[in-house]
């Protein structure tokens, strides 16, 4: 499946380094990123932009935690079918775990294979599609 | 024919004592130097992609209440907003008398819950404790009013984590603040208490709870005290922390182990400066038991407090810092050259003794005896101007080396104004203001050793709490 | 005379203020012209390593020399976030600007945060000739230093660096149990796992202690049989039990639960209370009745974690909690049970307080 220029993609991400790699790779693809660096502006985008094609939530997040997030985007309801894609640390197994039970539909170990992570993205939205 | 050389004895003497003071406070600088550039060779990979894990331990924030009504509900929301894995945040509300525990009742929903807890420490009776349903790390403790150590020991005997952490209600955490002071603790096992530099928060920008931009104050009483802290956190505390003879924490921000402190015996109610109490104490108890330790020190800006404006409040806080300065090491005068005491009972201790503890009377003593001296000429106008211009050039040299080292590593300060400003107030505040502060210092020793325990009424102890 | 010598003091002294405070402004126009370079380097090479994720770029601007310590951050930043294909591109566009060989001569530890850099930057790129200076790195008084050259020596070869830093990891009690564990997840605890048990096995209690909290830390399954050897030779170290039990819990291996059962029934309260905390996380229905027994134990935090554990215990429910609270002869011991219930009702899920460490 090919993403159409349509395909907005949250990414909720606080390090800049991280977020210009994403960006880079997304943008790539053919996706719109819109990104928040932090939970409160996170919050605020949610509460204003339609729902995206996906989302993209670092687990430690400033203010308000990815999990947090998660609860917020699957407590409203047009944002309910939206997909999230967790990014954690490889040290953190229990996040996932929680990521999951949540309501996260994947994730992806930082350091992470682009390749890999494109992939997965392409498998989430072929299956919400 | 004996007047000139009993002067030229007591200038010495004076003399000596000057230079003495400033070569331990050089050589503390040239330590405090040396460690702040050490542990800023760290930093580049520290800001390296995120290195977290579950293996911090958990810690109980206590945040002690008297009369907060107006601010409570905003410093309990941004300590709600540290990042940090496991955390609880334990709030005391020591008997107010205004409707600071209505304010959080209402703001969190709280409600009484059954809490079980092993007293460790004797405390005033506790009337109950809440929890909020929303916010699963946060309690509530109302207790019957008992002072700030009397409240800080119902926190920990309430707290279930291995750590705590005291905390000003009125002062702002960095975000990261808990995450940066607890790495000594993951470093060393030994340790048991860790400070973090406090800074004024008169002049920057807050948003969402939270420091936003830095800069500095337009009060100038709030603006000589940045230059004042700067020099007292960057190498008083930075300058012993290497030698293990930090003897001050400030009670603004620290990180204890908890079965230490209690240990030890817990916060001492009966004193003003509960805070740099207990620190000497632990140094005391864990020296006396032979038990390895190390009270650390994080020199990165964590915690941001504010500063008094006006005079009378800048006086009653030094009045008190003095008055708990001497009741904490008069109280602990046990280590003072104690057997296997270390830097801390050799070095530390006897410098605060006599610089600090008594500093404030050698002060007054010197600038009467040179006055009386000017006065009947046993000392030429000349003399007394000499001693006067080195007087000064030395509290310059001190605040410029503050200066300097806050330049090597933090530069907060983002502005050139800033760094200039800062400058000029070094230089400023030795006409003046030093004397005006060594003069409530001096107020302050002799409020000690009269031994006049101020009327503990209401109006005192709400001075006590705000002049923290 | 001595007039004199006050003179001469001032002067010196406020001299030297004026030129320390030279120093500071000195210090402050270079940092604001460093950030400017700074963004121009930021403009001028985020892109092309943010090409190489994808595709190798066709041409490479020039490296300047004052440059090399921002591209090595950035380089090694970038590195720390990627695997796959993009790391290695990412490596050849190092050595293709010759950062092997620049990092070689900055790994002297007096570079401060430069050497860090170096030492973690030659660990990615796999720099055989770099063997030598992080070997002797590895004893550096600097404990980040020292731990970043035993990353980058395991990076460069898993098995001789092993080897390398094996000792180390029991000797150095500076180097935090934290980022030790992160340089061991590299490797993968299948293979450090056991070489730190085997570690631990010959070591002064202490040493073994913080061996196996490494194990914890980095979950090492592996490591169990021999851990298993350890407590049996030291059935009453007390720091070693309460580490095993810790790693026990972590590990959720059934095996060890005759064990940890066992250590309920310590003399000493420390081992009793890691033994409840660790049935708590691994107990059955069957373990009910010891935790019951802990309940009456002369240790207010033993009977304090045993009845969280109690309230733990899978297919546990509110009924029968309540029941067990009315079995307690204690009213306060059935008090520690009521908080518990109420705390999971509270918050609408298992009651789980941080931990006593």
């Amino acid at each position: 499946m090919t993403p159409s220029f349509q395909s907005q993609i949250l990414l909720v991400e606080d390090s800049d380094d991280a977020v210009v790699i994403l960006r880079f790779l997304l943008e790539r693809e053919g996706f719109c990123v819109l990104h928040a660096s932090d939970g409160k502006q996170a919050q605020e985008l949610i509460s204003k932009m339609p729902p995206p094609a996906l989302a993209i939530l670092d687990v430690m997040l400033p203010f308000m935690s990815g999990l947090q997030l998660i609860r917020l985007i699957r407590g409203k309801r047009e944002w309910n079918s939206v997909p999230i894609l967790m990014l954690t640390s490889d040290e953190a197994e229990r996040d996932v775990l929680d990521a999951f039970a949540h309501g996260a539909k994947d994730y992806v170990k930082k350091p992470y294979n682009p390749k890999e992570l494109l992939a997965r993205i392409r498998n989430l939205l072929a299956s919400e599609a | 024919m004996i007047g000139p050389i009993v002067l030229s004895a007591f200038e010495y003497l004076f003399l000596l004592y000057v230079v003495a003071g400033n070569l331990v406070y050089l050589a503390i600088n040239l330590v405090a130097y040396l460690a702040l550039v050490r542990s800023r060779s760290h930093r580049s990979i520290d800001a390296l992609p995120k290195r977290l894990s579950g293996l911090e331990p958990p810690i109980s924030i206590l945040a002690p209440a008297y009369n907060e009504e107006a601010t409570i509900a905003t410093a309990v929301r941004s300590l709600l907003q540290l990042s940090y894995t496991g955390y609880e945040v334990i709030v005391v509300n020591d008997g107010s008398s205004d409707r600071t525990l209505n304010v959080l009742i209402e703001e969190f929903e709280l409600t009484p819950i059954p809490d079980v807890y092993h007293p460790s420490l004797p405390t005033k009776p506790i009337k109950a404790v809440y929890g909020s349903p929303r916010y699963p790390a946060l309690r509530i403790v109302d207790k019957e009013n008992g002072g700030k150590a009397d409240a800080l020991n119902a926190g920990i005997n309430l707290s279930r984590c291995p750590l705590f952490c005291c905390v000003d209600a009125d002062s702002i955490l960095d975000r990261d603040g808990l995450l940066r002071i607890v790495q000594p603790f993951l470093d060393d096992p030994r340790t048991v208490a860790c400070g973090g530099t406090i800074r004024i928060a008169n002049g920057c920008d807050f948003r969402g709870g939270f420091v936003a931009t830095i800069g500095l104050p337009k009060n100038w009483l709030a603006l000589i005290q940045t230059v004042e802290y700067l020099r007292a956190f960057l190498f008083g505390r930075m300058g012993w922390s290497p030698l293990n003879a930090m003897l001050i924490i400030s009670g603004a921000f620290g990180l204890f182990h908890r079965e230490t402190v209690i240990q030890a015996g817990g916060y001492r109610v009966q004193t003003i400066g509960e805070d740099m109490e207990l620190v000497v104490r632990l140094h005391r108890h864990l020296l006396s038991k032979r038990l390895p330790y190390r009270i650390a020190y994080v020199p990165d800006p964590i915690c941001w407090t504010e500063a008094p404006e006006n005079l009378d409040a800048l006086r009653l806080q030094r009045i008190r810092w003095q008055r708990g300065l001497c009741e904490s090491l008069a109280g602990n005068r046990q280590l003072l050259f104690q057997h296997h005491g270390g830097a801390v009972a050799w070095l530390a201790f006897p410098f605060m003794a006599i610089w600090e503890w008594l500093g404030p009377l050698f002060d007054f003593a010197g600038y009467t005896f040179i006055f009386i001296c000017a006065l009947f000429g046993f000392v030429s106008f000349h003399v007394a101007v000499a001693f006067a211009a080195l007087g000064l050039a030395l509290g310059v040299f001190l605040s410029v080396s503050a200066l300097l080292l806050e330049e090597l590593t933090f530069h907060a300060y983002p502005k050139m104004r800033h760094v200039t400003l800062q400058f000029a107030i070094a230089i400023a505040e030795n006409f003046g203001y030093r004397q005006l502060t060594n003069w409530w210092r001096l107020v302050g020793f002799v409020q000690w050793f009269r031994g006049t325990q101020a009327s503990w009424g209401s109006r005192a102890r709400l001075e006590a709490w705000k002049a923290q | 005379m001595s007039l004199y010598v006050v003179w001469i003091a001032t002067y010196s002294i406020s001299c030297f203020c004026i030129i320390t405070f030279s120093f500071i402004l000195t210090l402050r126009t270079a940092r604001t012209v460093g950030a400017a370079k700074k963004r121009a380097f930021i403009s001028q090479w985020r892109p092309v390593l943010t090409q190489c994720l994808t595709t190798y770029p066709e041409a490479l601007p020039l490296l300047k020399r004052h440059e090399r310590r921002l591209f090595l951050h950035l380089w090694v930043t970038f590195q720390e976030s990627v695997t796959g294909e993009a790391h290695a591109r990412l490596k050849r566009l190092a050595r293709e600007l010759d950062l092997h060989k620049i990092a070689l001569t900055y790994t002297r530890p007096h570079r401060g945060d430069l050497a860090l850099l170096a030492v973690t930057a030659l660990g990615h790129l796999q720099e055989s000739h770099a063997w030598e200076t992080l070997a002797q790195l590895l004893s550096h008084s600097n404990r980040t230093l020292s731990l970043a050259a035993a990353r980058a020596l395991v990076r460069i070869d898993t098995v001789r660096g092993l080897s390398l830093v094996l000792p180390f990891l029991a000797t150095r009690q500076d180097w935090s149990v934290l980022n030790t564990s992160l340089v061991l997840k590299e490797i993968g605890q299948s293979i450090s796992a056991p070489l730190l048990a085997q570690q631990a096995l010959s070591r002064s209690s202490d040493v073994a202690a913080r061996l196996i909290t490494l194990i914890k830390a980095i979950r090492g399954l592996s490591a169990l049989p021999l851990v298993r050897k350890l407590i049996e030779r030291h059935p009453n170290d007390v720091t070693i039990v309460c580490a095993a039990l810790d790693l026990f819990s972590e590990c959720h291996d059934p095996r060890d639960l005759p064990q940890i059962r066992h250590y309920t029934l310590h003399s000493n309260w420390i081992i009793r209370l890691h033994a409840a905390m660790a049935l708590g996380k691994m107990g059955t229905l069957d373990d009910e009745i010891r935790l019951m027994a802990l309940l009456s134990d002369s240790e207010w935090w033993v009977r304090y974690r045993a009845a969280e554990s109690l309230s733990g215990l899978p297919v546990m429910t509110r009924r029968r909690l309540a029941e067990l609270a009315e079995a307690v002869p204690d009213k306060s011991n059935a008090d520690l049970i009521a908080h518990f219930v109420h705390h999971a009702d509270f918050y609408h899920r298992n009651a789980r307080c941080p931990s006593l460490a």
